[in-house]
């Protein structure tokens, strides 16, 4: 026989006025997922930037090291001249497409597009990224010591200055340049990381995921537990 | 960016792994298909299932470029600007609901 119990009627009622709090609980993990994601990403991405910075660290020794030759040659040494010169713009061409495939290694190994026109959120991290003066002054820097340090060697030929302290500078200046770009970069896949729903999470430090590569998700990652289904 | 979007719940991107596709693209713009596949942490199939859904609907463009090696054509993923907007005013109409509004 069919009755109504008070054990009933109040546990159903409970269930109507916790079903929009649950919904909108669902709907907060579904946000949450997607800045998960996000860091999952950016840490893809500093991985991969991490393991072309060392190639285009041996690239900028050599180029820094041309430009002792190129000074040299101005410096008087006649016999040198043409053959310079032409070594030089030989292997100015050669580092442009040595960064090329550079950047297609990247591409390659990440499956990420960031240095090929990336979405509207990089370009709006890039953005927010210049605000960080940490970004903005290891930017400046880079630029620099990328255009400063071969006219320092080109310099130290001009002046007929000897071929090991022109690979000193060179070494010094590739590796200026390495620690200037890794320092830049991981403010920007730091800033990249952000959480796109900061006012939802209770902590908005986006560097503790992106500190630790191991670190836990802020989310559950089977897609049965999470929000509505998928209605596919 | 996405605060300010009318929010407008979107059937096809509620689906949780759409969701995430959309958001990650929104960050990237472009990606390819096993880096999706490796975040979401999803089958082959199960992913390329929902690129299809979203690319039927016109919210992400699929190319095919030369690249996997030995030949192989891997696949790339684009938000298209439609696909954006809908996902912004999707994520706008979950905060709502959160914000219990």
């Amino acid at each position: 026989m069919m009755t109504d119990t008070p054990r009933t009627r109040p546990t159903q009622d409970d269930d109507t006025e916790h079903a929009p709090r649950i919904d909108a609980l669902k709907q907060l993990q579904a946000l949450q997922d997607l800045d998960a994601d996000r860091l999952a990403l950016a840490q893809r991405g500093q991985r991969g930037h991490a393991a072309m910075l060392l190639p285009f660290a041996v690239l900028g020794f050599i180029v820094i090291m041309l430009y002792w030759p190129f000074g040299l040659m101005f410096g008087g040494y006649i016999d040198m001249t043409w053959a310079m010169l032409f070594a030089f713009l030989a292997f100015a061409i050669l580092s442009i497409i040595g960064m090329l495939l550079l950047m297609h290694r990247y591409q390659r190994q990440t499956g990420m597009a960031t240095y090929f026109g990336g979405g509207k959120g990089s370009r709006r991290a890039s953005l927010k990224a210049w605000h960080n003066r940490g970004y903005a002054a290891t930017y400046a820097l880079v630029i620099v010591t990328e255009i400063g340090i071969p006219w320092l060697n080109m310099a130290w030929g001009y002046h007929g200055g000897s071929w090991p302290v022109a690979a000193l500078i060179a070494l010094a200046g590739s590796i200026v340049i390495y620690l200037l770009l890794q320092s830049n970069m991981r403010i920007f896949f730091r800033t990249l990381a952000s959480p796109s729903s900061p006012e939802l999470h209770d902590d908005t430090t986006p560097m503790t995921g992106m500190k630790d590569a191991a670190a836990p998700r802020s989310a559950p990652r089977n897609p049965s537990t999470s929000p509505a289904g998928d209605p596919s | 960016m996405t605060d300010a979007m009318e929010p407008k719940f979107d059937d096809v991107i509620h689906a949780p792994i759409r969701l995430r596709i959309c958001g990650m693209l929104e960050a990237y713009g472009t990606l390819r298909f096993d880096a999706l596949r490796d975040t979401l942490d999803v089958s082959d199939a199960t992913c390329s299932k929902h690129l299809k859904t979203l690319a039927d609907h016109g919210y992400v463009t699929l190319t095919k470029k030369a690249g996997g090696g030995k030949g192989y054509k891997v696949t790339w993923v684009r938000l298209t600007d439609d696909g954006l907007r809908a996902f912004q005013g999707h994520v706008a109409a979950l905060k709502r609901i959160i914000a219990g509004e």
